[in-house]
């Protein structure tokens, strides 16, 4: 399998401290980071492209299913990363999601991946439901 | 409460040939986005039940038209998503509102079943703004040929006051998956997962 070439990485954190609401005790963080990379099987068709992805294989022992969005996509394309809870995907204060882009990528060739963490529930979050200290944290959903 | 809704959208992508080998069957995603006035906007309000019940409105809306435009019963729908855009003077609270608490039941109901999590994404923006909506497989989450994301975008919406929703429906994988995993022949339904 080639190697990942990496182009540019970029790293962002947002800091929100209310949505118009009451100021939050603590202000709530999303952080992303970004790499583009060399996307080796561009402009062919390529049957086995599994070990390829071995570079990514997730650390750690969270519990959830990652959640994931992609697309196809020129330079400056805007990517919305979905977000949930690391142990339990029904989470309801932690469903969110980060918006990235990169002026000059992806190019033709490359990818662009993005991964985004945050801190805690959505400021001021009052949807209601399952909430972090009521995980259970056998199954990955509650 | 219910929705005053500014305008419908629906999107269908059919995908025939991706780097020259053809799709057989192509791979059909459709969107229906609703444009709705953000009774919130520009305030901070405590309870938002009444954005609640308008999420259970447009689950039902949206989902029906979603398989509607792909042309298929809706247990034949293979993989969903969820978005809300908020315009500028409204809340991502105000999302999270509408798809979280009721938003799914109704679109369960217009697909037959449902087990899996349905994938969602939100955020706030003006008009134009692109809208990424997560796909994942509806019956297991794991099924990994469905992992997708379909883009939807409204050149006029979400104005500042208003927020943009989306349901989005598949009848089939990405093309040409072929990064392993849990395939949809394996899928026992049970638990969502697998």
């Amino acid at each position: 399998m080639p190697s990942v070439e990496l182009r540019k990485r970029v790293t962002l954190v947002e800091e929100i401290f209310h949505e118009g609401g009451p100021v939050a005790k603590t202000p709530y963080r999303r952080a992303a980071i970004l790499a583009v990379i060399k996307n080796p099987f561009a402009g062919r068709y390529v049957e086995d492209i599994v070990g390829f992805s071995d570079d990514l294989k997730p650390l750690g022992g969270a519990m959830a299913i990652v959640p994931s969005a992609k697309k196809v996509a020129g330079p400056g394309a805007r990517l919305d990363v979905p977000i949930t809870h690391i142990n339990a995907s029904y989470v309801r204060s932690h469903f969110d999601a980060i918006e990235v882009g990169i002026a000059d990528a992806p190019r033709a060739d490359e990818m662009l991946l993005a991964l985004a963490m945050t801190t805690g529930p959505r400021v001021r979050n009052r949807a209601g439901d399952l909430e972090a200290s009521q995980i259970k944290g056998l199954d990955g959903l509650r | 409460m219910k929705a005053k809704i500014r305008k419908l959208v629906t999107v269908v992508e059919e995908t025939r040939l991706e780097m020259d080998r053809a799709v057989e069957p192509p791979t059909r995603r459709a969107a229906a986005v609703a444009v709705i006035e953000n009774p919130f906007a520009g305030r901070y309000v405590e309870d938002l039940s009444p954005l609640i019940d308008i999420g259970e409105e447009l689950g039902e809306l949206l989902a029906a038209r979603a398989v509607a435009a792909l042309g298929i019963e809706g247990p034949k729908a293979e993989s969903y998503g969820k978005a809300a855009a908020v315009g500028e003077n409204g809340e991502l609270e105000h999302a999270a509102a509408i798809l979280h608490p009721k938003l799914g039941a109704p679109v369960r109901k217009v697909l037959g079943k449902g087990a899996a999590l349905i994938p969602s994404s939100k955020k706030r923006g003006g008009p134009g703004v692109a809208l990424d909506v997560p796909l994942g497989h509806k019956d297991a989450a794991f099924v990994r040929s469905h992992f997708d994301g379909m883009e939807v975008r409204i050149a006029d919406a979400p104005r500042a006051n208003e927020i943009m929703v989306a349901v989005a429906v598949t009848d089939s994988g990405r093309p040409h998956p072929r990064v392993g995993g849990l395939t949809k022949d394996e899928i026992k339904g049970v638990d969502g997962l697998r």
